[in-house]
């Protein structure tokens, strides 16, 4: 009986084998690592950012008194490119149906990840004062 | 097997070729060419087997440096850039949050900086501290650097209209950087929104 090739044992060819899996697999790993985490907590910085500057900046305020949602789109579209925001304002009276809409110019709601942030308006008319509520949602295009 | 005069068994080393004479003595397969000199030594240390397990055992030693190179390399990337993200957020939530320490701090001499940060209010920017700040980034890069915590990174400060035009600037990217990122804030700059882009980089 002959044994060919017999420098090639099987405990041989399994710790090669195992060898060239733990190289490959830890690759694979490696190569699946992103920083896909700092890009919510950007996402949330900037949505954020964007409803303190509305709120701060009296926008809100002047768009309910307008009824218009015209100033609150110009400052959406002033926003760097990649991330997409909408502004739903809702009178405390219907919090269904938002009486104030605004969609950033060139986004689509197609989104896997969306970040809210939200603010509490009280607006002095002359007859009364009225509640609202913003909510600024914000995801990446 | 042994000697039997001192009686200390005798040792082999364990070769093909020492196999094949186990298992067919008659035959010499090493009877001529590069081996032929193995049929009068016993217990050689070369033999073709240990040979080719050598060139082996090198082949794989070679792609496991190679491997574990690219591996360590890649590593390495990962950590620096995960670090500038990490740096990148440090400075500049507190640029656009806060007013900086102490509160006038840009009336005062670069000395007696502790804390840098632009806002009169969260996300509303101080023009003076803004200009100050430029200022000091022109003429004391270094000494800010390391004020704002910078390490080794270098910093950019931009300060963008809606147009993309920059209003303000100062500080610098590394010549040559291996990796950059540019974090950017909204915030209020002279009543209107502006893009507030931190730019750090890092080179070798």
């Amino acid at each position: 009986m002959h044994n060919k090739g017999f420098i090639i044992s099987t405990d041989a060819f399994l710790g090669l084998s195992m060898l060239a899996f733990i190289i490959v697999i830890s690759f694979f790993y490696l190569s699946t690592v992103d920083q896909s985490s700092w890009n919510t907590v950007d996402l949330i910085d900037l949505t954020r950012d964007e409803i303190t500057f509305l709120e701060k900046q009296q926008i809100l305020e002047n768009a309910i008194k307008q009824s218009s949602a015209d100033l609150i789109l110009s400052n959406l579209n002033a926003t760097p490119n990649s991330p997409c925001f909408e502004l739903s304002i809702f009178s405390e009276t219907n919090l269904s149906v938002p009486m104030l809409y605004a969609l950033k110019t060139g986004c689509t709601k197609n989104y896997s990840q969306l970040v809210v942030a939200d603010r509490t308006l009280v607006v002095n008319t002359d007859t009364n004062v009225q509640f609202y509520i913003a909510k600024l949602g914000g995801w990446y295009k | 097997m042994g000697n039997k005069k001192t009686g200390i068994p005798r040792v082999h080393f364990f070769s093909a070729g020492n196999l094949w004479k186990r298992l067919h003595p008659k035959k010499h397969f090493f009877s001529a060419g590069f081996f032929a000199w193995q049929k009068k030594v016993r217990g050689q240390f070369f033999s073709p087997d240990l040979i080719i397990a050598l060139i082996i055992f090198i082949v794989i030693m070679a792609f496991f440096s190679v491997s574990s190179h690219a591996v360590a390399v890649q590593i390495d990337l990962y950590y620096t850039k995960n670090s500038l993200e990490e740096i990148s957020h440090t400075v500049l939530n507190p640029l656009v949050s806060f007013s900086g320490n102490p509160f006038n701090w840009e009336l005062n001499s670069f000395e007696d900086l502790n804390f840098v940060g632009l806002a009169k209010e969260k996300n509303i920017l101080d023009p003076v501290k803004v200009d100050k700040f430029v200022s000091f980034l022109d003429n004391n890069y270094d000494a800010m650097r390391l004020k704002m915590g910078l390490g080794k990174y270098d910093f950019k400060f931009e300060l963008q209209d809606f147009n993309g035009s920059i209003i303000k600037q100062g500080g610098t990217i590394s010549q040559d950087f291996i990796s950059r990122i540019v974090q950017k804030r909204i915030a209020s700059y002279e009543n209107k929104q502006v893009i507030v882009r931190g730019i750090i980089s890092y080179a070798q």
